[in-house]
């Protein structure tokens, strides 16, 4: 595994400002299989061979690793995590399970978690049409091969209810820094609840969240086509975007002053501490990316914030050294990283 | 810390919500995290009246379990209605089938749906395409009906029949 993020970042998509990813992620059983939390070890083996053996046939998995969960540490699964290409739940435990992940980084395929297979497409910027239909093409793929779990009315057929259907959730996440900053986010969640659309912390179901980024996804999976379900998520994105857009240039022009003594308040602590915990790191280091886009920042771009923000999360620190550090000591080598590139930026 | 929904067991789970038009840190425990996240809706409902809504839904699954003679289990894989309420999680896809009625609640109320509507893998779209067919036919032969075309009617009225044959 490297260290510097996936390929996919580092693509700069559309929206970008605002946007940071884009994910689409199908649920699929396999025929002949109880869900994965009724399996044997050898049935997991199994499906595990199954879809590997499947995915090396598969030309947008050329190149792809495997990796197996069975010898692999806390560290490693949540430095998958961090990168977005295991859930949380993946990364909790070990044993015959797994996940196969293209070379940049865009395509995941999660085996034995809650369902067999959680496969994803992961792109930087607003741009889930496009991720969508490179899942689906590789679910065609893959149904070429395999046969899914399916039975009218209820479609594909998953472990919980709430991914039944087409098994897909669409999410995008946004920094919205300006929406938190004026509080109108407050009427965006309740309209969105009403559109059957959930907003989680960054790394979804019941993460924290951090450094005003918010994860929208689709809530509802069955009774609307997969396309009707991407637009939707894409169209209320859309509709966030611009208000997170009105919202920033309302703060310039009423409000400028507030703006410029958060981003001041947040470089000063940045290039001045010594020791940044990842929840104060991810706070001020949106501030930071708020006034990128203020261009009250010079020399500093989105691009390298964006890569802090998951290069200084705990366990991607914890790989740069061979040795265990506790969390004093992750927090100091954070606040070193942080000003090393801020200094960089500046320079 | 103590669950914020149940005031009862010990949270392990923060989430942060929107309440009353400010930004609240909510403690859960990992029930009240699963029933919240499968409602797939905001706790403003929940934290207003705690206590009722946790115990009118332990009621009303009380009394369908005492309603029924044999409590439901899924022959393939064990698992059983109650297991199946409490963790909201199927064994395996036998359960479809055989907790049917539990589960049409359930998805209307996360999806607002109880049908799917989308793709199907190739094993399934033989039945998917005849029954979109099936319908189209129903439609033509309504619509047959109001014009009194009752020629087209008839003709479409057989087609409809050989179709239900198959
Ligand atoms: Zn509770
Ligand atoms: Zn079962």
């Amino acid at each position: 595994m490297v260290l510097s993020v996936g390929h996919w970042l580092r693509d700069k998509g559309p929206e970008s400002d605002i946007v940071f990813s884009s994910r689409i992620r199908l649920a699929r059983n396999l025929k002949g299989f109880p869900f994965s939390s009724h399996c044997t070890e050898q049935q997991m083996r199994d499906i595990i061979s199954l879809t590997r053996s499947c995915a090396s046939r598969s030309s947008p998995l050329k190149g792809a690793k495997f990796y197996s969960f069975k010898e692999m540490s806390m560290i490693d699964r949540q430095f998958l995590m961090e990168r977005f290409l295991i859930s949380r739940d993946l990364a909790k435990s070990a044993g015959e399970k797994g996940v196969i992940v293209d070379a940049a980084e865009r395509i995941s395929l999660m085996i034995n978690e809650e369902d067999h297979l959680r496969m994803q497409t992961l792109r930087s910027g607003l741009l889930l049409s496009e991720a969508w239909e490179e899942l689906n093409a590789l679910d065609d793929e893959f149904d070429g091969h395999l046969d899914f779990a399916f039975e009218e009315p209820w479609g594909y057929l998953t472990a919980c209810p709430s991914n039944a259907g087409t098994g897909l959730r669409a999410s995008v996440m946004v920094h919205l820094p300006a929406l938190i900053m004026t509080k109108r986010i407050v009427n965006i969640l309740q309209t969105a609840s009403k559109m059957h659309i959930a907003i989680r912390g960054l790394h979804g179901e019941g993460s924290e969240m951090l450094g005003d980024y918010f994860q929208i996804s689709n809530q509802a999976t069955l009774g609307k086509p997969e396309d009707e379900i991407v637009e939707m998520t894409e169209t209320l994105t859309r509709q966030l975007i611009d208000q997170e857009k009105r919202a920033r240039e309302d703060l310039m022009k009423n409000d400028r002053i507030a703006v410029e003594d958060k981003v001041g308040r947040a470089i000063g602590t940045l290039t001045g501490a010594r020791i940044l915990s990842t929840r104060e790191a991810m706070e001020l280091l949106s501030s930071i990316r708020l006034g990128i886009y203020c261009d009250m920042v010079p020399g500093i771009n989105s691009e390298i914030l964006d890569s802090l923000l998951i290069e200084t999360q705990p366990a991607h620190l914890q790989k740069r050294f061979p040795d265990h550090l506790d969390p004093l000591a992750r927090d100091i080598e954070r606040a070193k990283i942080i000003k090393g590139a801020l200094k960089y930026g500046e320079g | 810390m103590i669950c914020s929904i149940c005031k009862d067991k010990v949270a392990t789970i923060r989430l942060k919500e929107i309440i009353n038009n400010t930004v609240t840190e909510v403690h859960l425990c990992q029930a009240c995290y699963e029933i919240h996240e499968q409602k797939g809706v905001f706790l403003t409902n929940e934290l207003a009246s705690p206590k009722e809504a946790t115990d009118s839904e332990a009621g009303s699954g009380k009394q369908k379990s005492k309603s029924k003679a044999k409590p439901k289990k899924c022959l393939a894989c064990g698992t059983t209605e109650e297991q199946f309420r409490a963790k909201g999680r199927l064994g395996c896809s036998d359960c479809y089938a055989v907790f049917a009625s539990a589960m049409v609640p359930i998805l209307s109320t996360i999806h607002g749906a109880t049908e799917h509507r989308g793709k199907a893998p190739h094993h399934a779209v033989r039945t998917l395409d005849l029954k979109a067919e099936l319908k189209k036919l129903q439609e033509d032969l309504q619509r047959a009906i109001l014009s009194e075309n009752y020629e087209r009617a008839a003709k479409l009225r057989d087609k409809i029949r050989q179709f239900e044959s198959m």
